[in-house]
């Protein structure tokens, strides 16, 4: 199988070295873990419907509860799971509650209800939240958007992460084994199916 | 083979160059749709600065602009409250910006307690002060910038909370801390 990158120098092998450092006194190692996850802990709070000030408040928040939990992270190579799972928990609990605003507001309002019935079909951020470069983009985004959602989100995050760690990020946002990588999984193949059967797909540029 | 049979065949297949190639466009997708806000890394490593243990991060829930828009003609003023939960703590903060250019965060914190409440600003500037009898703490004269607030137990007589001195029968420091988020003045 061929390998993005030598299996020493994937991102979780690298945040796991990082924590460890960490964990053995070297207060800069924190801060390596913190550059080298934070893009892989937005994608996967983003890609549970929490709007973007919101998710910044959460992704500082588990850092936070990582440096409070550092000692209990026993083996460094969890971190990546304990982070990818603590992200997802909270921007669960903070959909949930916004959903539950949004319906409280509506039985206040009975007027507005139709936008509170339409809300759960939200998650996935619509086109006016996303900003599409040319028409290869747009093409992609059809075909992302028409995947089932855990797909969309196990996409989105792996997307951002490098091929040897992808069963072990699958797994920590709660798919189950096989859902990606060492072979290529439901999802991705629904993508590559949907992608091959457009006429308008021109293949990808890398 | 009917579509299912094809899918469920394409997904036994190793991950091949192809998939790395659709991947790697799905990233660029996202990095230019939704990218990692610029100065997210740097609030996180400012909040992560801490020198002191604690117990608890309490959650950041902002209260809409409009519900906590000040009424009345003094359109020089604008307000910010958030709302800062924890397991043994709540406490809300109003930012009031002047146009001055001086800014005042008030806060109240629940239940009752005597706290000593710390405020780290971005750029080196700390203050302290101790939460009233009605739990009212406030700060003035603060500068914009990241700040994070964090929340002391005092115990009971004030006079045995002395910063200078380190009494190795007092319970752990970091009993009941509460620290806040990083947030915007």
């Amino acid at each position: 199988m061929l390998e993005a990158e030598p299996e020493g120098h994937t991102l979780c092998h690298r945040a796991s070295t990082a924590f460890a450092a960490y964990q053995q006194g070297d207060r800069a190692g924190f801060n390596d873990l913190v550059e080298l996850l934070t893009p892989l802990l937005w994608h996967t709070v983003r890609s549970q419907g929490v709007d973007t000030v919101a998710a910044e408040d959460v992704v500082q928040t588990i850092w936070m509860r990582l440096l409070h939990s550092s000692s209990s992270v026993r083996d460094p190579q969890t971190v990546v799971k304990w982070l990818l799972t603590a992200a997802r928990r909270e921007a669960w609990r903070i959909s949930k509650r916004n959903r539950a605003e949004v319906l409280r507001s509506a039985a206040a309002h009975p007027e507005d209800r139709n936008e509170a019935v339409g809300l759960p079909a939200q998650r996935q951020p619509g086109p006016e939240e996303v900003l599409l470069h040319d028409e290869t983009q747009r093409q992609l985004w059809e075909h992302i958007s028409a995947l089932p959602e855990r797909c969309r989100e196990l996409m989105r995050v792996i997307a951002f992460a490098d091929r040897p760690d992808y069963a072990l990020i699958a797994e920590s946002l709660g798919m189950p084994v096989g859902s990606i990588g060492p072979t290529r999984g439901r999802c991705l193949a629904k993508l590559r199916q949907g992608l091959a059967s457009d006429p308008r797909w021109e293949g990808s540029t890398s | 083979m009917d579509d299912d049979s094809t899918l469920a065949a394409l997904a036994a297949q190793p991950l091949d160059d192809e998939d790395a190639a659709v991947l790697a466009d799905v990233r660029r997708l996202y990095a230019e749709a939704d990218p990692v806000p610029g100065d997210l890394v740097g609030r996180v490593l400012f909040s992560v600065a801490l020198d002191e243990m604690f117990d608890e991060v309490a959650r950041l829930t902002r209260v809409p602009m409009e519900a906590s828009a000040v009424r009345g003609a003094d359109v020089s003023m604008r307000t910010e409250t958030l709302t800062f939960a924890a397991d043994s703590l709540t406490v809300v903060v109003t930012v009031a910006r002047m146009l001055a250019g001086e800014l005042r965060l008030d806060g109240w914190l629940s239940p009752t307690a005597p706290y000593r409440v710390h405020l780290r600003v971005q750029g080196g500037r700390e203050a302290e002060t101790h939460a009233d009898a009605e739990g009212r703490f406030g700060f003035e004269g603060l500068d914009q910038g990241l700040a994070q607030l964090s929340f002391y137990p005092v115990p009971v007589d004030p006079s045995q909370v002395d910063a200078g001195e380190v009494d190795p029968d007092e319970p752990a420091p970091s009993a009941g801390t509460v620290v806040t988020p990083v947030f915007e003045l």
